[in-house]
């Protein structure tokens, strides 16, 4: 009987110990870019992304694409694809997020990917899931979200944050093989991330283009910009690429953390 | 057809795409950008490349200044943004086709990436662009699929 009961309980509980990749795209602003003439359609990269995701997959895609923000007010649409789930629903609350987050996430080994122009600290609080669940990783395809105070904010989630202290050429990090982009240490899979996001977005800007992989296991303090060895500390990883049409130096503060006031340490 | 009838024709029809809905806008604005820039490049005349560059950094200022008025995050960037535009054209002045190409580019990239707010305050006067580069840019209109027929 005890073993029936087990078998049970496993079979119940197999769903929920999938890995999750949580995607939340904030498209209330428009994220196309146009390079010589031809447009490149943010929509073609997420439909990409969404076609690698089959219902038999034992990894699950949670997406939550924002089309409207007004004032605190979000709507938008949801989809859970893999791990036996296809959802495709339209949400105008921002608390129904919450309820997606644990019907998915909860016991699920997740990676969150924010995809946006930028997050602003409000934002992060309104869209990110409650308190409490501990994320494998966060990676931030916006600009300007290394900064102390947002960084701080996703230490309460997670060890290891990828993001980019000054623009991102819009949110096109590369999004390709995501379903199985996470199946490594986080460390490990932020590199893979970070260096084909990196390859990807050179292609297309000819301004600054910073990524960091942050390790953020012990909180940011106020004066970390004071100390370049603190600052260089709280990097795993990073890749740069300088353009000869801005003035900032590659040893700027303002290339590790984007609100530090001290130039040239 | 004049010259200053075909102006006022493209300033109404760019005046137009800029009062069109606001998700569209930062799209139409990218697009705009991105055919000049591709105009740019086209080009086999150095002197011209600079000249374009110059009035198109210039209008860029323009709306930069509108749109810095907006709020005090929005005047930081347009700040930064003057800066880069500045120091950029200073260092491609007098230099090689390739050097204007790769500002140009550089240009596209920025216009790319700044933000809804910034996109917003320029888009106001960015309709210019057609305008001043008529002066300066043979066949530019062609590129820019106004179908102005210059001859």
């Amino acid at each position: 009987m005890k073993n029936i009961i087990s078998i049970i309980i496993l079979v119940i509980a197999l769903p929920s110990l999938a890995d999750t990749i949580l995607v939340i795209a904030d498209k209330s602003e428009n994220l196309d870019y146009v390079k010589d003439k031809q447009l490149y359609k943010f929509s073609d990269d997420i439909k990409g992304m969404k076609a690698q995701f089959e219902k038999g997959d034992k990894t699950q895609l949670v997406y939550v694409e924002i089309n409207k923000v007004k004032e605190n007010r979000y709507s938008g649409k949801l989809s859970v694809l893999g791990n036996g789930s296809k959802l495709n629903k339209k949400f105008k609350k921002v608390e129904r997020l919450n309820e997606v987050y644990s019907e998915y996430i909860e016991g699920s080994r997740t990676n969150l990917i924010l995809l946006g122009h930028t997050y602003s600290f409000q934002k992060l609080k309104d869209v990110l899931p409650a308190k409490g669940y501990q994320l494998e990783s966060i990676s931030t395809s916006a600009c300007k979200m290394a900064t102390l105070e947002r960084l701080n904010l996703f230490s309460l989630y997670t060890d290891y944050v990828l993001a980019s202290p000054e623009n991102v050429h819009l949110s096109h990090f590369d999004l390709d093989h995501l379903k199985d982009r996470f199946t490594m240490d986080p460390i490990t899979n932020l590199k893979g991330f970070l260096d084909d996001s990196f390859r990807r977005i050179s292609r297309f800007t000819k301004s600054n283009l910073v990524l960091h992989i942050y390790d953020t296991r012990v909180e940011f303090s106020k004066n970390i910009c004071e100390s370049k060895d603190q600052l260089y500390s709280k990097l795993i990883d990073s890749q740069i690429k300088l353009s000869k049409f801005e003035l900032k130096s590659e040893n700027s503060s303002h290339f590790i953390i984007s609100n530090c006031n001290k130039e040239n340490l | 057809m004049g010259m200053k009838t075909v102006s006022l024709l493209l300033l109404a029809s760019f005046s137009l795409q800029a009062i069109s809905a606001p998700a569209n806008e930062a799209k139409s604005f990218k697009k705009q950008v991105s055919k000049i820039v591709y105009a740019i490049k086209k080009s086999d005349d150095v002197k011209k490349k600079e000249v374009v560059l110059e009035k198109l950094v210039d209008v860029l200022n323009q709306g930069l200044d509108n749109a810095a008025q907006s709020s005090p995050e929005a005047s930081e960037e347009a700040m930064i943004l003057k800066e880069k535009l500045a120091h950029g054209l200073d260092s491609v002045k007098g230099g090689s086709a390739e050097e204007m190409d790769e500002f140009a580019s550089f240009i596209e990239s920025e216009m790319n990436q700044a933000s809804p707010v910034i996109i917003v305050g320029i888009m106001l006067l960015v309709v210019l662009i057609p305008v001043w580069l008529s002066l300066v840019m043979d066949g530019v209109f062609y590129l820019l699929g106004a179908g102005y027929d210059h001859k």
